[in-house]
């Protein structure tokens, strides 16, 4: 198993939230500043990590008919873990996340590498393809996070980019900013991906008429 | 009496549960395809919504607070939601199988839903008594059906229009899902809390 | 059958694993997460109250005003002789445009304001949020309810308010008012001696500024 390509899949090829459109929930919820998106990347990164790695230790061990309620104690509990310690050391990312941490359990991601890659691969497998999809995760919420917070806001970690004179687009950062800016994003997405698909055909037809031509002047000749 | 009626009003319109708070909206996209089964989907949350809402509610005030056990508020509470749509699953069955049949594979979707585990866990937050949470949840699980039932209409007339191709399918969901939004926006300021 | 028993075994055993865990987990972090809960109000206290020192203590107390039932939370900030140095009122209003605003409001012995700090409100980003700007905030600082009208100019007061969120602004006013107010009735001492006695006040905590 290649790690790069791994992680290449968790980012673009298999895109959790623009490719397989999971996770919408918090990708949009927490976009407002790209600190908040980037706590809120981690912490699922931390979960999917955990959650992978356990799951597929367990899989052998877990029946077949209670899986479901396995997957949900186990990625609850990682869960927990990260609020606690949130909770703890990182209490003004606790309180900008709010309630979207615990809502991590029933984040389509968590539960969907689970069920689909976790329960069926052992556990180094597992554990890149929760790098994996929580990089790719946390790169897109950052994105459009960015994007709403310079749009909307002048900022970019907090820091000021265009002096007080900025007039923001404050529809950015409220919630019609959101599902607009993450819709453009997904069609710009799919636009890029068809643009690659388009290349890849073009060069498999031109090669396909070399081998064609190749094949005629050999008969010929 | 009048405080729940803005509290009604706000759960259900100012602050609707998947344009303004963002949840729910992974099976949003998936199920507004067509207008009875948004419909159908949003009956079925609200029955979940409201007994999951209430069950929780007990479990907190009866067995967790007491016990000093809040940090097993978001095992307990997804387990409850499973176990409810579980139990649910399995009377309908039995008992109105042709529902049963017509919601088919939402049912158990429901229980991945970010709208249940968040309302019961904003029905703690908020410090409802048992009469708030139930106006909460059920207002809540109103304002979902009213917003996947018109983003179902719209969608079906989308798909006679000519969209680009980059755009067809989620995104122009998602955008179609950011002007309905924008139109819900125009509810802030209807009541003052 | 046995199946089934051993399948239920097994799911009791991630439970209790799991419950293990946590508990284990919420051991350690019970304390600094009671830190982070205090730090809160401590930060707020500190940024509105000016020249805090660490030898000065913070009692917390409730306040109530008589007609009305909502109390609200209030501290009072000690010199080391158990004489008030400042007060500091977590105040709040109804009328805001996305409903409640919590402002912690600080005041001097005189009942002057010495801070202003909102904490929670659900105000629209980029226009009422501009109340955690020092342009808005620092034209409360030094008043108090003898020398200036807390209401907005509009309502013929003294605010200048954000542009284009009077509501907002209208709210401050009102959170400040009832703050000061709140203060003033259950704080103000009619003898010239500004010692207050401990036993005259209910809820008492005593905190120590770290």
């Amino acid at each position: 198993m290649n790690i790069l390509k791994k992680i290449f899949d968790g980012i673009w090829t298999n895109n959790p939230v623009l490719i397989v459109l999971l996770g919408f929930c918090p990708t949009l919820a927490v976009s407002t500043s790209l600190k908040d998106a980037i706590g809120m990347g981690f912490s699922a990164l931390f979960v999917l990590i955990g959650s992978n790695l356990v799951i597929s230790a367990l899989r052998k061990f877990t029946p077949e008919k209670m899986r479901i309620p396995v997957f949900i104690i186990v990625i609850a509990t990682f869960v927990t873990i990260v609020d606690l310690l949130l909770y703890a050391y990182f209490f003004p990312l606790h309180k900008s996340l709010g309630v979207f941490i615990p809502l991590i359990v029933v984040n389509c991601i968590v539960f969907g590498r689970a069920e689909a890659f976790a329960s069926k691969n052992g556990m180094m497998d597992s554990l890149w393809d929760g790098i994996g999809m929580g990089l790719g995760f946390t790169l897109t919420i950052s994105v459009l996070a960015s994007i709403r917070e310079i749009l909307g806001n002048g900022t970019l970690m907090g820091i000021s980019l265009f002096g007080q004179s900025y007039s923001p687009v404050i529809i950015a950062i409220l919630p019609p900013g959101a599902f607009l800016t993450l819709g453009l994003m997904l069609g710009g997405m799919n636009r890029i991906n068809m643009a690659i698909d388009e290349k890849k055909k073009a060069k498999e037809k031109a090669e396909k008429e070399k081998a064609k031509q190749l094949k005629a002047s050999v008969a010929n000749g | 009496m009048v405080k729940l009626i803005i509290l009604a009003i706000d759960s259900m319109l100012i602050s609707n549960i998947v344009l303004m708070r963002f949840l729910g909206i992974c099976p949003y996209i998936g199920v507004s395809k067509k207008q009875e089964t948004a419909a159908g989907m949003g009956f079925a949350v609200i029955f979940v919504m409201v007994m999951a809402t209430l069950i929780s509610f007990f479990i907190q005030k009866g067995i967790l607070d007491p016990l000093n056990l809040g940090y097993l508020q978001t095992i307990v509470f997804i387990l409850v939601i499973a176990a409810l749509v579980q139990m649910l699953e399995v009377t309908m069955k039995k008992i109105a199988p042709a529902l049963f049949d017509a919601l088919g594979i939402y049912l158990p979707l429901i229980t991945t839903n970010c709208t249940i585990l968040g309302v019961a866990i904003l029905t703690i937050q908020k410090n409802f008594n048992f009469i708030e949470a139930l106006i909460f949840s059920f207002s809540t699980g109103i304002g979902y059906l009213i917003a996947i039932y018109i983003f179902a209409g719209i969608r079906e007339r989308l798909e006679w229009s000519d969209i680009p191709k980059p755009f067809q399918g989620a995104a122009i969901g998602i955008i179609t899902a950011g002007l309905l939004s924008l139109a819900f926006f125009g509810f802030t300021g209807l009541v003052k809390l | 059958m046995k199946d089934n028993i051993m399948q239920v075994v097994k799911l009791f055993i991630v439970c209790v694993i799991a419950a293990a865990v946590l508990a284990w987990v919420y051991g350690f972090t019970k304390a600094p997460i009671e830190k982070s809960k205090m730090s809160e109000t401590m930060d707020a206290i500190k940024k509105v109250v000016s020249g805090m020192t660490d030898d000065m203590t913070i009692k917390d107390t409730l306040l109530s005003v008589k007609e009305d039932t909502s109390k609200i939370q209030a501290f009072i900030i000690l010199n080391p002789d158990s004489s008030v140095y400042a007060y500091a009122v977590k105040t709040v209003t109804n009328l805001g445009y996305g409903g409640g605003i919590v402002i912690m409001l600080g005041l001097d012995k005189n009942f002057a304001i010495t801070g202003v700090e909102p904490l929670e409100h659900k105000e629209t980003p980029g226009l009422g949020t501009k109340m955690t700007k020092e342009e808005f905030k620092v034209q409360f600082i030094g008043k108090s309810l003898d020398n200036f009208n807390f209401k907005v100019v509009k309502d013929g007061g003294d605010i200048v308010a954000i542009t284009a969120a009077t509501i907002t602004s209208r709210a401050v006013g009102d959170a400040i008012t009832r703050g000061i107010t709140y203060a003033e009735e259950n704080f103000k001492v009619s003898s010239d001696t500004m010692v207050i006695d401990s036993a005259a006040i209910d809820t008492m905590k005593s905190e120590e500024i770290k």
